[in-house]
């Protein structure tokens, strides 16, 4: 797991920048989502969690859930066009695992996209990830990750 | 920056929430920044986005009394709006909210953007100032909260200059288990809430409040803000948003786990936590008054045999200036226990450690 100013990144997701979310490929053809560390630390601890529903077409860039941490009600926005195929129910009646565990207990959801080779093309993956975050977090003045709910990797 | 200055004067109720809602959902990625002030021409309710209206809010004493309730898509709890405050929307596309100087850390946006209404206060004459998260108090009074929302591409933060406030009316609309806990929230709401009106000894003329609002948006923000009216699209969002903030649907969107405590936030500081627990001797009823995490006030309750009858009063006093953790709260129990002077019959100190472990959780 690479690691920038205690926040970490698993090696095997990839990110988008624009939306500060992770995708994992689950080898099937479908991704699970979740916030990036990066996101959790600017957001704060998280109180609630709303999922859209499984079945649901989003497009890219829209909200796949809607979070609220103290008084910010916002949207975690989506890094494909595609269906939802299945939500964490433990997100949503356990927001706090969206701080704790971003890259595992805390997953969002799991989505089919529909453009995978067009929408791909602006999540980074690998050795550019820290490269992209170190530019992001200068950018955004985050000086490290802060782990409010403790930290499961 | 140049912005949109909407003075939109007295609207009805469900105009002052669909105005804001409609400017921020359609705003484009480069769209100017809107401020919008607004003053309802009645009394409503405004439940937070992810409140479970029916657990909130006294449905059925809003509909026999003509006080309409709307869900907001902002942050924060149940409050009662009314023509005594001034609401200000700020509105800004997320894609510049840099541009804007809002910072990126959610704790830090609220100071921010707090900052011209703590001005416009100070201009009337009242010494307000910034208390986090998201509260705006004069000597830990609170003047009236804040909230944000993002919808599409625009994100507005919520807000009201308060110059009066009912504070009975607003202990009425809010569902509460018993008659007791509503005395101690308008008793709380009185302590702890404040109003220019009351600050200053006479309500200050509206139009004076918004232009100290509009003069402290112009320095703060560094805007050039334009007078402006709705634009066609808006129009055409906001009769949407109209029918959305109105339809049952929308009021009762989210179904939330069962919290075994009632809580009503007063403030940053303060808190009102109700619980109840059933015993082999009868129920325990706790309310408590919380206030920077220090029980300032208890009131026990219950159906079991108690001697003398005072003995639950006594028992109650052993737990106040205590701070609401759980190692503490078990320390003052056995003390409050082990005091001779009182008897319960039927009640074990495991159903305290259950009732008050509800009300302190341990972290984690």
């Amino acid at each position: 797991m690479a690691e920038l100013n205690n926040c970490l990144f698993p090696d095997d997701l990839y990110y988008s920048l624009e939306n500060n979310v992770w995708a994992q490929d689950m080898g099937d053809g479908s991704f699970r989502i979740g916030l990036t560390d990066v996101a959790q630390t600017l957001a704060g601890s998280l109180i609630h969690c709303k999922l859209q529903p499984a079945g649901k077409a989003v497009k890219k860039g829209k909200s796949l859930a809607t979070v609220e941490s103290g008084k910010w009600v916002g949207p975690v926005k989506s890094p494909f066009t595609g269906d939802i195929l299945e939500t964490n129910p433990a997100a949503e009646s356990t927001p706090t695992l969206l701080n704790k565990s971003p890259y595992k207990q805390g997953w969002i959801v799991r989505i089919k996209p529909s453009s995978l080779d067009e929408d791909k093309g602006s999540l980074v993956k690998g050795a550019e990830v820290l490269t992209h975050y170190k530019a992001y977090m200068a950018d955004k003045q985050v000086s490290g990750c802060i782990h409010c709910e403790g930290f499961e990797g | 920056m140049k912005a949109r200055l909407l003075d939109m004067g007295t609207l009805k109720p469900v105009r002052s929430q669909s105005v804001f809602h409609a400017v921020t959902s359609v705003m484009e990625p480069d769209s100017d920044p809107v401020i919008s002030l607004i003053r309802p021409s009645g009394t409503y309710v405004s439940v937070g986005y992810f409140q479970e209206t029916e657990k909130e809010v006294d449905l059925e004493f809003c509909g026999h009394n003509h006080i309409p309730v709307f869900r907001r898509q902002v942050g924060g709890g149940a409050v009662l709006l009314d023509g005594g405050q001034l609401f200000f929307h700020v509105c800004v596309p997320v894609a510049r909210a840099r541009e804007f100087g809002l910072p990126d850390r959610l704790q830090d946006r609220f100071a921010y953007l707090a900052a011209p209404a703590i001005a416009a206060y100070r201009a009337l004459g009242v010494e307000a100032a910034f208390r986090p998260i998201n509260d705006i108090q004069v000597r830990g009074k609170k003047i009236g909260g804040t909230g944000v929302g993002e919808i599409n591409n625009g994100l507005v933060f919520a807000g009201s200059m308060m110059l009066d406030f009912d504070t009975r009316l607003m202990a009425r609309v809010l569902k509460v288990p018993n008659e007791k806990m509503r005395d101690k929230i308008t008793e709380t709401l009185d302590g702890y809430m404040t109003t220019l009106t009351r600050e200053l000894g006479a309500p200050p003329e509206m139009k004076s409040v918004a232009e100290a609002l509009i003069s402290a948006f112009e320095s703060h923000f560094g805007l050039e803000l334009v007078p402006s009216a709705l634009t066609p699209l808006e129009m055409e969002a906001m009769e949407e948003w109209d029918a959305t903030l109105q339809s049952p649907d929308w009021l009762h969107l989210h179904r939330l786990k069962e919290n075994p405590v009632r809580e009503v936030k007063i403030s940053a500081r303060v808190r009102l936590l109700e619980a109840a627990h059933k015993a082999q001797g009868g129920l325990i009823r706790a309310s408590m008054r919380v206030v920077d995490d220090t029980i300032e006030d208890l009131l026990l309750t219950g159906d079991f045999p108690v001697s003398p009858l005072s003995g639950l009063d006594t028992l109650a006093r052993h737990f106040l200036g205590a701070q609401l953790d759980p190692r503490e709260l078990s320390r003052r129990m056995d003390a409050a226990l082990a005091d001779p002077s009182f008897e319960l019959v039927g009640v074990a100190r495991q159903d305290f450690v259950e009732l008050f472990g509800r009300m302190a959780p341990n972290p984690g």
